[in-house]
């Protein structure tokens, strides 16, 4: 038969160990919702966003629509940042799909971002590009 | 050793508490950081879809590019256009593109965006000057004719065989001088012309039947008008100089006006094309 002092001792313990456990519980709970999820979203934007706009004053997208080649954007793509993937797509003013690249080597995203940019050709056709872009 | 348990009871206490506490401030400090992070990101890609709708859209669609706008003796706006030609109809290509930017491109974006007065005009500020281009005619018409002082244009064309040409008789203050290269010659010839009066043109006729044109004064009832007109041929105008008496405000080439909204985020904005500013 356990003494009073013991139950006493005993009854203590479980309440620190179930106080310590409801803390930390609290704790873990509070910390798993924070994210870095709409920072990389917010980096992929302005990276596909800042390409295309290169792509558009260049004139490579234009001349990828007269040329109908992918050189250009091919090698824009594959030149930049290891860690960044990217693929590209140009659409007519129906949102029919013209031509499209994606970089070597990237498959599956992560948490991805896209961005668009209206051009006009020569024969003053309306053209988008769309332009999704990923961390590997 | 009763109050020693109890000290020590106390202090593990407020040591997790406090943690707890630390963590729910990060978790608060974070939503707020996150917040601001969308709000900033809006902001960007507001900015990043204006500048894509009309950061070249009169110089792709119009072929008309604001070149200078100087204010010195005169406050003088440069401009040119390649391939001015009545084949094109410029009017229903801005419409079609504000067609386009209203609706499929509004939509991908996820946006509202509306352009209004967005024609195949644009306007210098503060002057009242309208720039039109309908096929092979451009117009510079300006409300306030006796701010203009001078007109200088050169033209070049690969037509050929000049048969006939001809300029205006001096009848006012406003010095208009006239460049036209063609293959095989040129034709250069000034003129101080009244921007009230219905002037002659300087013109130049070719054998193929085409003509190339420009005219000063009161054109279809409105005074101070250039017409520029290339008929049955294709022309670069290579350089359009208008200079006018200099003014207090800032001399700018505006267009029409565009208006973004982002209905998720609750953000708007509205704003006048600008295309160019001295």
């Amino acid at each position: 038969m356990l003494s009073k002092k013991t139950m006493i001792f005993t009854l203590d313990a479980l309440l620190a160990i179930s106080i310590a456990i409801l803390i930390a519980s609290s704790c873990f709970v509070f910390l798993s919702k924070t994210s870095s999820g709409v920072y990389h979203v917010r980096g992929a934007y302005l990276i596909s966003s800042d390409s295309l706009t290169v792509l558009e004053k260049s004139d490579a997208l234009k001349e990828a629509i007269t040329l109908n080649s992918t050189t250009s954007i091919e090698e824009f793509i594959g030149g930049m940042p290891s860690q960044v993937c990217g693929s590209v797509t140009v659409y007519d003013s129906l949102s029919s799909s013209k031509l499209s690249v994606q970089r070597e080597g990237c498959t599956s995203k992560n948490l991805s971002a896209v961005a668009y940019r209206v051009f006009v050709d020569d024969e003053e056709n309306i053209y988008y590009a769309k332009m999704e872009s990923w961390y590997r | 050793m009763k109050r020693k348990s109890m000290l020590f009871t106390v202090t593990t206490t407020l040591l997790f508490l406090s943690i707890l506490i630390l963590i729910v401030s990060y978790l608060g400090r974070y939503n707020e950081l996150e917040s601001m992070a969308s709000t900033s990101m809006a902001g960007s890609r507001m900015s990043y879809i204006e500048d894509d709708i009309t950061g070249k859209v009169y110089s792709d669609i119009l072929s008309l590019n604001v070149e200078s706008i100087t204010e010195e003796a005169y406050a003088t706006v440069i401009f040119n256009h390649s391939n001015l030609t009545s084949d094109i109809d410029h009017g229903q290509l801005m419409k079609d593109y504000e067609s386009f930017i209203e609706g499929s491109y509004s939509t991908i974006n996820n946006a509202e965006i509306t352009l209004t007065n967005f024609t195949n005009s644009i306007f210098i500020m503060p002057y009242g000057s309208t720039i039109t281009v309908e096929g092979g005619v451009i117009y510079v018409f300006t409300e306030n004719a006796s701010s203009i002082s001078e007109v200088n244009i050169s033209v070049s064309t690969g037509e050929s065989s000049n048969i006939s040409e001809g300029r205006p008789s001096n009848s006012g203050s406003v010095d208009l001088s006239v460049d036209i290269d063609y293959s095989g010659g040129s034709f250069s010839e000034t003129a101080s012309l009244d921007p009230a009066a219905a002037n002659d043109p300087f013109y130049v006729n070719f054998e193929s039947g085409s003509r190339v044109e420009v005219r000063f004064g009161s054109h279809g009832g409105r005074e101070g008008t250039l017409v520029l007109n290339v008929s049955h041929a294709a022309a670069d105008l290579s350089r359009v100089s208008v200079g006018y008496e200099p003014s207090s405000e800032k001399v700018k080439v505006v267009g029409g006006n565009i208006s973004i909204s982002f209905p998720v985020e609750n953000m708007t904005k509205t704003s006048e094309i600008l295309i160019s500013e001295g």
